[in-house]
């Protein structure tokens, strides 16, 4: 096991080298001109063309790329062209907001959506399944900033109950929360509820329930164990992209994560703020990824084995 | 049936929950408000006043920003030898007096007893070093690329010499980036490897408290501040970021923030009906405009570019773009600028004339070309445009683009006409040089590609001239050769706005959004 987590995380240098290579690139081929960006309409050319030369963006690409991946490889991810901030701090300064976020909105989620999904499984047709999977259908289908304005509209505009932004008190966390979960959540009813649905028809449900074995223990013993696979692989990949930053939200709550940033590096053409971002996100789905499979491990005994 | 009933039955639930979750009764009750007022976000009694604004600060140091958000921030915190009041007068800030010796010679002496916030006592050293440093920064340093030395005569005199004659020395001193640092503090932070911006310190009105990326920036009032007649009228400022259009609105109308500089057309009505609200209107110094590519056919036709001016309708266009928020405009530079003049010539929207000036110009049966726009709000104002431009049998097709590829491809010429705009600042010469002279043709901001020598000299002179008068003409004689020769068409410009909590007073409002907030308080 631990070798195979050691052999895991080595993957993660070529992957980072992969996507660092690509982003760059495509960086690189987007038109714009990233020093008159910063500057300014009202900058005189000679001063973008200084800055441009300070910046090193008159070198060709590949110059840059290997300047860029020789301080990669000191742990240095450069410093961003438009605040000559270091990335690297300037991104740490708020992954803790996106972390935040993404944390209450996954467990949001899963609290709600497995004993949902468990529900309407085992009352296949009736009422509650047919009201929590229109509910997941609705959840799914509705934009994210579209949730987050009527939840502002209506709880902290006409209710008073919460405010419409910032990141300073719990109550602030309240909405973002409801917003971003929503969306996980629903997936994560649906999937719950279908992986269920298979399990309960296997031979060994039936077993159990013909020798009498009690059906809450039939249910969350031997069913719900069995159907967890699907669901933690959900719920990986949902909380590895919410750790790319929830653009869409952070930008209706003013919520001062990584996603926004990304967001106005890219329209800046900021090719070291894009690259350190991607590269976090990068390492960090790897990582939730390498958690969801070792929880494979404590769900299913059979695939510990294969873990060499 | 029966299961076909209880889908329907559940849709109905479902919606009703969804609908109950986000309808909102309007009802604020006691317990509801004060649960608001207890999540800190609404207080007025602290005596700090919340400004939300649309995008994040880049930098707090002076010499590393070229955004209205950051200086929003920097330039309460640092004082400048010059300020800009709202009446566009060019006024002593840290500078007692300045005086031309000759014409690349100006000799300035700071006030007395002025104290940075740390209490180190302000010196013409400091005004070196924050000046040479400046020069050395490449977001602001053009602003300052006349300057060629400043010499210290004594801890209160000092005189700057410059390369050329410039008449944008003052205004360009008046710039957030000209700020005055302190030299003994910001070298010993640098020696320790610290950076500026994490801790920026000046002999401005505010104090530097706190700075969160993404959401806030903290200042506190500065007790020390040297013009007790501008010194806080609060205790202390909070700029909050708050980047959706329609959340900033909801903020202010929740009282969670008493200041709003960045409005949207769209929310401009609502606050004005909100009788908690206020609305402060400005002429602002933005405008709209289509630029004509006058090196291309057909618009290398001044028949034809004159046509188009008698083609569109500018109010039309500012309706279906702005909601209505602002006003048509004649001339090359808007109203509220510093700059303007008023000897732009008129064109009358006549379609009949225009089609009789396209005929002479030989395009009796129409032409069609394409118009480059970066955003919705330009490609709404294009798509009037090409309802007028059809009237008189001339196709317009409009190509949305992503900003930094509009500019990268209308510098490089590719466009027949684009669709910009442009906010003055305090200085003429950084709106008239880029905008109309040969030198700026394309990437220098220049996209009408028009090139007139004569221009070109006219806009030197006001630049170097030391006769107000004369400077004053050259201005009058420039909007009336490039109206004339209808490089653009001049569209509209939109009112600044400033939306604050109704009971707030005291916000100095520039055309130029350096808005001040020293003087903000409640009644």
């Amino acid at each position: 096991m631990h070798k195979y987590i050691i052999k895991r995380l080595l993957m993660l240098i070529p992957v980072v080298i992969g996507v660092s290579f690509l982003v760059f690139f495509i960086m690189s081929l987007a038109p714009g001109d990233t020093a008159r960006t910063i500057l300014g309409e009202t900058a005189p050319m000679e001063a973008v063309e200084a800055l441009r030369e300070e910046l090193g963006l008159n070198d060709p690409v590949l110059v840059r790329y290997f300047h860029y991946m020789a301080d990669l490889l000191h742990g240095d991810l450069g410093e961003s062209y438009k605040s000559g901030q270091p990335v690297f701090s300037e991104v740490m300064s708020r992954f803790p907001a996106t972390l935040k976020l993404a944390f209450w909105g996954m467990l949001f989620a899963v609290v709600l959506s497995i004993p949902i999904g468990i529900i309407s499984a085992t009352k296949q047709y009736s009422l509650t399944d047919s009201v929590s999977m229109v509910l997941a259908l609705l959840g799914v289908a509705t934009p994210n900033f579209w949730l987050g304005l009527m939840l502002i509209i209506g709880f902290s505009l006409h209710l008073k109950w919460f405010p419409s932004g910032g990141d300073e008190t719990w109550r602030a966390l309240v909405l973002p929360v409801i917003t971003l979960g929503t969306g996980c959540m629903a997936s994560v009813t649906r999937i719950t509820r279908s992986s269920m649905l298979e399990v309960v028809r296997q031979d060994y449900i039936r077993t159990a329930k013909a020798k009498g074995v009690n059906r809450r223990v039939v249910i969350y013993k031997h069913a719900l164990k069995n159907a967890m696979i699907p669901v933690v692989t959900v719920i990986g990949l949902q909380f590895g992209q919410l750790l790319g930053g929830a653009v869409l939200t952070e930008s209706v709550f003013s919520w001062p994560g990584v996603g926004t940033y990304l967001v106005n590096s890219i329209k800046a053409k900021d090719t070291p703020a894009v690259l350190g971002c991607v590269i976090i996100f990068c390492i960090c789905f790897s990582i939730v990824n390498l958690v969801v499979d070792i929880l494979y491990a404590y769900i299913d005994p059979r695939i510990k084995s294969k873990y060499k | 049936m029966k299961r076909t009933g209880k889908i329907v039955l559940a849709a109905m639930l479902a919606a009703s929950v969804l609908l109950t979750a986000c309808g909102g009764s309007g009802n604020t009750g006691a317990e509801g408000t004060q649960a608001a007022a207890g999540s800190g976000t609404t207080s007025k009694s602290d005596g700090i006043i919340r400004i939300g604004m649309k995008a994040d600060i880049t930098s707090l140091d002076p010499h590393d920003h070229n955004d209205v958000q950051s200086s929003n921030a920097t330039r309460h915190i640092y004082s400048n030898l010059i300020r800009v009041n709202s009446d566009h007068e060019v006024v002593g800030d840290l500078a007692e007096s300045w005086e031309y010796t000759d014409d690349t010679t100006v000799a300035f002496k700071l006030k007395e007893g002025v104290q940075f916030s740390d209490g180190t006592p302000l010196t013409a050293d400091d005004v070196k070093f924050s000046l040479e440093r400046q020069k050395a920064s490449s977001k602001v340093g053009h602003l300052v690329a006349m300057i060629d030395s400043v010499e210290v005569v004594d801890d209160l005199n000092f005189i700057i010499h410059m390369n050329q004659p410039s008449n944008a020395l003052l205004t360009s001193l008046a710039h957030s980036g000209g700020a005055i640092m302190c030299r003994s503090y910001t070298e010993k932070l640098e020696s320790e490897g610290k950076k500026l911006a994490d801790a920026p310190m000046g002999t401005g009105p505010y104090t530097f408290v706190s700075w969160v990326p993404g959401s806030s920036v903290e200042l506190k009032k500065n007790p020390n501040y040297f013009d007790k007649e501008r010194e806080a009228q609060n205790e202390g400022l909070i700029l909050k970021v708050i980047a959706e259009e329609t959340s900033r609105t909801i903020a202010l109308e929740n009282g969670e923030i008493d200041i709003l500089t960045d409005v949207g057309t769209n929310d401009a009505q609502k606050i004005r009906d909100n009788a908690n609200l206020a609305l402060d209107e400005y002429d602002s110094s933005q405008q709209e405009m289509m630029n004509l590519n006058t090196s291309k056919a057909p618009f290398d036709n001044v028949l034809v570019r004159q046509a188009m001016n008698h083609a569109i309708n500018k109010e039309d266009c500012m309706i279906v773009a702005i909601n209505g928020e602002g006003a048509g405009v004649d001339g090359y530079l808007a109203p509220g600028a510093i700059g303007y003049k008023d000897t732009a010539v008129h064109y009358e929207y006549d379609p009949e004339l225009a089609k009789e000036l396209l005929a002479e110009a030989g395009y009796a049966d129409g032409f069609t070309f394409t118009t480059f726009v970066s955003n919705d709000e330009r490609s709404r104002a294009a798509t009037a445009i090409q309802a007028n431009l059809q009237q008189i049998g001339v196709t317009m097709n409009i190509e949305q683009m992503e900003a930094s590829t509009f500019y990268e491809r209308t510098g490089n010429g590719e466009h027949d006409a684009c669709i910009s705009g442009w906010v003055a600042n305090a200085e003429p010469d950084n709106t008239y040089r880029p905008l109309f002279t040969s030198v700026n043709a394309g990437p220098g901001g220049n996209r009408a590609f028009y090139k007139n020598p004569e221009v070109d000299a006219l806009v030197d002179d006001a630049a170097t001239n030391r006769d107000p008068e004369k400077v004053d003409e050259d201005y009058k004689e420039v909007t009336r050769i490039i109206s004339g020769d209808a490089i653009w068409v001049p569209l509209y410009t939109q009112t600044g706005f400033v939306a604050r909590q109704n009971n707030l007073q005291g916000i100095e409002i520039s055309s130029f959004n350096m808005h001040v907030f020293t003087g903000a308080h409640y009644e």
